[in-house]
């Protein structure tokens, strides 16, 4: 089973009898090794990565400024209003949220299944859903009004009050859901970086980076006995992510479900809004990964392979969603109840037309370009389709919340939801908060998980010498 | 570490202690083959050391297979019931303890409803395996541990990047320096270095210790003050860090009609509108256009709320105000109160309805809604009614029993529920009863937004029957339907104390179970 | 420690040979006979009522069993389709038992002939409505008013017919080009055939998908016409993957047991087919649980009848119970730990149980609407379990005697055929295989 030369130029080529190279340029170990510290250890960072950062900073600060001003006036500056009570914030929760899951689906899942292509982008992946629940728990965080009360969401006694949270509002199930997801995700991105960090650590070259790494490394040697119960607590932790993070999207889709309003009460929504978490996780990855990839030389270590790998899946999923719509169109014909079938006539060419066709070209039909290999391997278009997925996926968000509320039961209570100027900044705000923290994290912890892809080399000699004879 | 310390102690030897032989390999399997090699020559405290776990490494060391999956799993399980006691505890579990839980019933749901609790209880297990497998793993891997004698070797650095390390100790038994080096380079070992444990202890400097203390002493304070702020009371009103909603331009029910220029925004100086004349809430015009059935009065006469409105409207020409706005002083307000008093002795006696509206009347037709009528009846009159009046309607409900034994201790200033088998209530009409359940009068407050109008009628139904039964004549009774005698029930009409007793009768003979 | 990487099949018996027909021939012997005795049993037992025959309870039962299998074939066409399209290397030692299993789909329309032939050629009437009664004129005039008026003409005989030829032929196409495909490859070894199967994969999952969701629809929701739930096909597609991996488990042991592909399938490999099976254990629990608590917690009347029918303890709340336990929580923990996983007879055992209450759950799905009275609601008369012990013995037999004759197809399907892609370009890694 040896990796033909083709391979090693173009390692998307598909040949049954082997199974294509993961790293390329002929890059051993410590090649590996080298490739990913020199992000952090090498010359200063490309002139790109301070733009990055210098404008995201700026779009966060505008982000906190608009959350202080929100916090001083009240939600009312937020274009909330009868009838459409759950308006961009929840939008924009979801959609974060639903970003979030491509990481722990990436290091979680596919390490289940095995998917050894997994290993170059999962770090940075998991270092996104935790940024992305960031972005997520700040809507609903600053929603509750009187954020200084944030900790009577959770079950803490109250000598006095008796007050408690009440078990059964899914509300309260998405503040269980969304901090656990936050505090395992947290869990596993650090526990599977510690390995890193010591290699960093042991190729600092100042004290600060010394100190600062040593102590986050917490000592760690890559002893085979810590190495053993590593793994062990690493296939755990995956096989407890894995419901985790179909849990929580199941649950931010409960929020919605539960309840009678047409549109919004429809059983699949669970799997169809994890299948849509997925999809629009993925897209971020791919968006974040091409010119991450560029930007600091990986391109051997995140291959074309991987992109195509992970276009394939956007696709997959994109054609989950795409399903789900239809059932759902279907199921509020068939179901014969009228009010359903308003509301999902009243998507399609009511009002809010627009945002329906938005969503469904980019989630359902842009997303078909990737049935051709062109446009999956060559980053312009993936990238371009992705951020495609990704308002798409947005506005699908924005059908769902706006159009079933904004035409409730009552006619006479009718409106056209119109968002505020501070909805529109805190939106793209979250967006600056974002990439601050995605930039600094590129710049300063290790962005490929080194000891995981290392474990996936080829290390027969014969393989070795193959790989080295190109 | 303190180990080594101890023994420089003792032997008070300046030089570096031996530890053990670290030997480098090329890559993983001739580490894997180097440990495997090590193992059959009878070596145990051995450790190899990769840049990555290397497969088949757990065997060729003689590794156990850790116990971190059943620590999870019954972490697992424990979390599965907390979550569960948790939310059982804290939504059903009220009583009177110190930290109660509060039992609010929302949607429909049962207190306890195990659908809704299954997503946190999840949650709540995925949550501590988590923790249990993180915090597990490294304790067991005895991490973090910053200091390591193999860091001292500067070769050790490559076992995270492209190193491959033997690493045994001296303690073990088969070890002997030469020996074991020349073992170590025959497996292929491509380097053999020796380890020793640092010459004295590099020591956290003493100002760190104190600064910590202090530090750490400082940081009790805010916790105690919360905690101490839990039991105190404090006179000043609350702090607004940021006022946020708490004062808002607006004005808040049965407030007075806010400022503007001389006056106020409105002419009869309170904030509320009222509707506008002749406004009909929805669903509500029969409120309106069939005063029979919910106003009690013959069809084209006056109803109350009409009288009621006329006095308003009287009171507005006339130029009182209606209400005793919060902003006049006192002397105003004086002024003022007789004329709100006037207007609020309207107690028309109207022209009542002698009989039962059409709607009920077209019930009392067929038997079997007329005893539907009744069964209602009964139901609400003891469900809203007999805690005053008593289930037998002679004014001794339990409320009315306890409410007058506290008059005699002066806690109290109760007006004795009526006897409904008084002289004075038999004569009046149905429609001045309909009224009275209604609007109230005297002590009784009014029920026309707890008891639906229907509902009301079928109580004046009851209470017909119910005076018939006590205050009736023989002959009132049917021939078929005499199965007492007459002679039994009758005397104890005059006598209040046997008013209960004569209801139970009265249950019997309905076959009805009722709680006493 | 280092074990020699085998580079090719070493197994002295690879196919079933002459035995194949043969055990076709007594899988059918048996499995009519079982239909038979069953179909004796039902008429001995008599009617019920006027509008619930004995021939009616034995189409419920037959029903119920001819799912059960279908659900088994299709999550199997669905492992093949899986396997192709994610190149996956483990599994192509036990990829021809589940083309094998897929290609009887068509065949399988055979068996669905009595219930497609009185649904959709005696038109609507008592007869036509035996088994769905939105065929019943009865139930037509009683809901017209209601939400079910629209409905009326997509579940009408004649286009629900030519639906159900349309999935079959489907997913009778797709197995069968799989089938095929990798048999020509025991021959050709040509590399290409598996890149063509995977490309093909691709747009055949879109197919299936569509044909699943639909046919899970009118199969067994419309048994329930105004009761509609999106997340339904779902529910019947996790259900049915989970049947087809517990069936390869016992396919394998029966295997190795008669001494078939001895040496090809390791523990490495009951360990991923052990671990897949909890894997949908888990999924069909978690589409159960989200399609009831959803139902549940929104309580609209229109949908909640299906479950306070279930959930009534004079009816079926027991076998609900029994599914939550049986279906869920108790293999949850019965396959969750490692060395149990790698163990086969182990999960031989556990096989046949998941199999069971795999059955049981179609028998949930289907037997409560059989005593919904004509005008569809399940309500007075339809009074307690339409089982008493000796119809559940039949309902039992019906079930073996269906399995026979699926597997007489399945046996039939088999003969001649190597039961392993012997050149398939990833054999080698399969063979080599070693898990977690």
């Amino acid at each position: 089973m040896s990796v033909t030369v083709d391979q090693l130029n173009d390692n998307t080529i598909e040949d049954p009898s082997t199974r294509a190279p993961l790293v390329l340029g002929g890059l051993d170990y410590k090649g590996v090794t080298d490739t990913v510290s020199d992000v952090a250890y090498g010359a200063a960072p490309p002139k790109a990565w301070f733009v990055v950062l210098g404008i995201s900073a700026l779009l966060m600060g505008m982000l906190f400024g608009c959350v202080g001003h929100l916090i001083m006036t009240g939600v009312g500056v937020w274009g909330n209003n009868n009838p459409v009570f759950w308006g961009w914030p929840i939008v924009n929760f979801v959609f974060w949220v639903g970003i979030g899951h491509a990481g722990t689906l990436i290091s979680a899942i596919l390490f289940l299944l095995r998917q050894n292509w997994r290993t170059s982008i999962n770090r940075a992946a998991e270092a996104m859903t935790i940024f992305a629940v960031v972005c997520a728990g700040l809507f609903p965080g600053v929603h509750i009004g009187r954020v200084w009360s944030f900790y009577w969401l959770f079950p803490i006694p109250t000598e006095h009050l008796a007050m408690w949270p009440n078990f059964r509002s899914p509300l309260l199930w998405d503040v269980f859901a969304v901090s656990t997801y936050a505090t395992v995700s947290l869990l596993f991105w650090y526990m599977g970086m510690v390995p890193d960090i010591a290699t960093f650590r042991d190729r600092a070259k100042n004290k600060i980076q010394k100190i600062a790494y040593s102590v986050l490394s917490l000592g760690w040697t890559g002893s085979a006995r810590h190495w053993h119960r590593y793994e062990m607590a690493y296939v755990i932790l995956a096989a407890l992510a894995t419901p985790l993070v179909l849990s929580v999207h199941t649950i931010v889709s409960f929020d919605f479900a539960v309840s009678q309003v047409p549109g919004w009460h429809t059983t699949i929504f669970p799997p169809y809004f994890v299948a849509g978490a997925i999809f629009s996780g993925f897209a971020m990855v791919v968006t974040l990964m091409v010119p991450a990839r560029e930007l600091f030389g990986l391109k051997n270590l995140i291959t074309d392979r991987h992109l195509e790998n992970m276009n394939k899946i956007i696709m997959a999923t994109g054609l989950m969603v795409g399903c789900a719509y239809g059932i759902e169109f279907f199921i509020a014909w068939y179901g014969g109840n009228p009010y359903e079938q308003f509301a999902f006539i009243n998507r399609a060419f009511g009002p809010y037309y627009w945002a329906y066709w938005t969503m469904v070209s980019c989630n359902v039909l842009v997303p078909q370009l990737f049935w051709f290999k062109k446009c999956r391997t060559n980053p312009w278009i993936m990238v371009a389709i992705c951020i495609f997925v990704n308002i798409g996926m947005w506005f699908e968000r924005f059908v769902i919340t706006i159009t079933s509320l904004s035409r409730d039961f009552l006619p006479s209570s009718w409106a056209y939801f119109t968002p505020t100027p501070v909805d529109i900044m805190m939106l793209v705000g979250s967006f600056g908060l974002f990439f601050t923290l995605f930039t600094l994290f590129c710049r300063f912890l290790p962005m490929v998980a080194i000891s995981e892809v290392k474990g996936v080399m080829p290390h027969d000699d014969h393989e070795l010498e193959g790989a080295e004879a190109h | 570490m303190a180990e080594t310390n101890e023994t420089n102690e003792t032997t008070g030897e300046p030089e570096e202690e031996f530890l053990g032989l670290l030997a480098r390999f090329e890559d993983p399997d001739a580490l894997v083959e180097g440990c495997d090699q090590a193992r059959r020559a009878g070596y145990t405290k051995m450790d190899a050391f990769s840049p990555f776990p290397v497969h088949g490494i757990d065997d060729a060391i003689g590794i156990q297979r850790t116990k971190l999956p059943v620590l999870v799993f019954c972490v697992g399980m424990t979390a599965c019931g907390l979550g569960l006691f948790l939310q059982w505890y804290t939504n059903t579990f009220h009583h009177d303890c110190v930290f109660p839980g509060y039992d609010f019933l929302i949607s429909g749901k049962a207190m306890f409803s195990l659908p809704a609790n299954i997503p946190v209880t999840f949650e709540v297990i995925v949550l501590l395996s988590a923790f249990t497998a993180f915090f597990g793993m490294w304790a067991l891997n005895g991490l973090p541990k910053l200091s390591n004698p193999l860091f001292r070797n500067p070769e050790f650095r490559r076992s995270t990047s492209d190193g491959f390390f033997l690493y045994i100790e001296k303690e073990d038994g088969s070890f002997s320096q030469s020996g074991t080096r020349d073992e170590l380079m025959e497996w292929g070992a491509e380097a053999v270095d020796p380890i020793s444990a640092p010459e004295e202890e590099l020591q956290v400097p003493g100002y760190f210790k104190l600064v910590g203390l202090i530090v750490a002493s400082l940081l009790l304070v805010p916790p105690v003050v919360i905690f101490r702020a839990q039991f105190t009371k404090n006179p000043l009103p609350r702090m607004h860090v940021n006022p946020d909603m708490d004062r808002q331009h607006r004005s808040e029910s049965q407030d007075a009609s806010p400022a503007m220029g001389d006056g106020t925004l409105f002419a009869d100086d309170r904030a509320m509108r009222i509707d506008p004349v002749g406004t009909i809430a929805r669903g509500e015009l029969g409120l309106v256009t069939d005063v029979e059935f919910h106003d009690g009065v013959k069809k084209g006469t006056p109803t109350r709320s009409a009288m009621a409105e006329r006095t308003v409207e009287k009171t507005v020409e006339a130029g009182r105000p209606l209400l005793v706005s919060r902003r006049q002083d006192d002397a105003a307000a004086d002024e003022s109160k007789p004329a709100a008093d006037d207007s609020a002795k309207v107690d028309p006696e109207l022209d009542w309805l002698v009989d039962y509206p059409e709607q009920i009347r077209k019930k009392l037709e067929t038997e079997e809604a007329g005893l539907a009528l009744y069964a209602r009846g009964k139901r609400q009159f003891d469900v809203y009614c007999s805690v005053c009046h008593g289930y037998a309607g002679y004014g001794d409900g339990l409320v009315s029993k306890r409410a007058l034994a506290l008059n005699l201790q002066q806690k109290a200033e109760w007006i004795a529920a009526k006897s409904l088998h008084d002289p004075q209530v038999i004569k009046q009409p149905v429609g001045r009863i309909f009224d009275t359940i209604s609007n109230g009068r005297g002590g009784m407050g009014p029920y026309r937004s707890q008891i639906t109008a229907e509902d009301r009628w079928a109580i004046i139904f009851f209470v017909r029957a119910l005076q018939a039964t006590r205050d009736g004549e023989k002959s009132d009774v049917p021939e078929d339907a005499r199965v007492v005698a007459w002679d039994q029930v009758n005397p104890l009409q005059d006598e209040a104390a046997a008013g209960s007793d004569a209801g139970k009768e009265d249950d019997k003979k309905e076959d009805d179970s009722k709680p006493e | 420690m280092h074990s020699e990487r085998k580079t090719s099949i070493t197994s002295e018996r690879i196919s079933l040979g002459d035995s194949s027909l043969k055990l076709s021939l007594v899988s059918f012997v048996v499995g009519a006979a079982g239909v038979l005795i069953a179909l004796v049993g039902f008429y001995a037992m008599g009617d019920y009522d006027n509008s619930h025959s004995w021939f009616k309870r034995f189409l419920f039962s037959y029903h119920t069993s001819f799912c059960f299998c279908l659900s088994i074939s299709v999550g199997a066409l669905f492992v093949v389709l899986i396997l192709n399209l994610t190149r996956a290397g483990w599994g192509v030692v036990v990829r021809r038992l589940a083309e094998i299993l897929a290609s009887v789909i068509f065949p399988m329309l055979i068996l669905f002939a009595p219930i497609f032939l009185i649904t959709v050629f005696s038109g609507r009437g008592e007869w036509g409505s035996l088994i769905y009664i939105w065929n019943n004129p009865t139930f037509l005039a009683n809901n017209s008013e209601t939400m079910f008026d629209m409905k009326q003409n997509y579940l009408h005989s004649g286009w629900f017919g030519l639906r159900i030829l349309i999935y079959f032929s489907v997913w009778g196409l797709i197995a069968f080009y799989f089938f095929m495909r990798s048999v020509k490859q025991d021959d050709s070894g040509d590399r290409q055939i598996s890149a063509g199967m995977q490309r093909m994969s691709a747009p055949f999952m879109i197919f299936f998908a569509f044909t699943v969701v639909f046919a899970s629809f009118d199969l067994e929701m419309s048994l329930a016409p105004r009761w509609f739930s999106t997340m339904f096909p779902v529910y019947f597609f996790a259900g049915g993957v989970m049947g087809a991996f517990a069936t390869l488990i016992i396919f394998c042991n029966l295997l190795q047991k008669n001494g078939i592909l001895t040496d090809e399938i390791t523990d490495d490999h009951y360990h991923d087919l052990a671990k897949l099976s909890f894997a949908f254990v888990f999924f069909w629990g978690y589409i159960a649980f989200s399609q009831f608590m959803l139902i549940w917690y929104a309580n609209i009347p229109e949908e909640t009848f299906w479950y306070v029918y279930r959930a009534d303890w004079s009816k079926w709340a027991f076998l609900s119970v029994l599914l939550i336990f049986g279906h869920l929580l108790i293999p949850f923990v019965g396959i969750m730990a490692r060395h149990l996983r790698r163990n086969r007879k182990y999960m031989f055992v556990w096989a046949f149980i998941l199999l069971a209450f795999h059955w049981l759950d179609h028998y949930w799905l289907v037997m409560p609407q059989f005593l919904a009275d004509p005008t569809g609601h399940l309500t007075a008369t339809s009074n307690g379990v339409p089982g008493s012990p000796p119809a559940l013995l039949c309902d039992a037999l019906l079930a073996i005697g269906m399995l026979g004759l699926y597997m007489g197809m399945v046996f039939f399907m088999a003969s001649g055929k190597a039961l392993i892609p012997v050149k398939d370009p990833r054999l080698v890694e399969s063979l080599n295989f070693k898990n977690l």
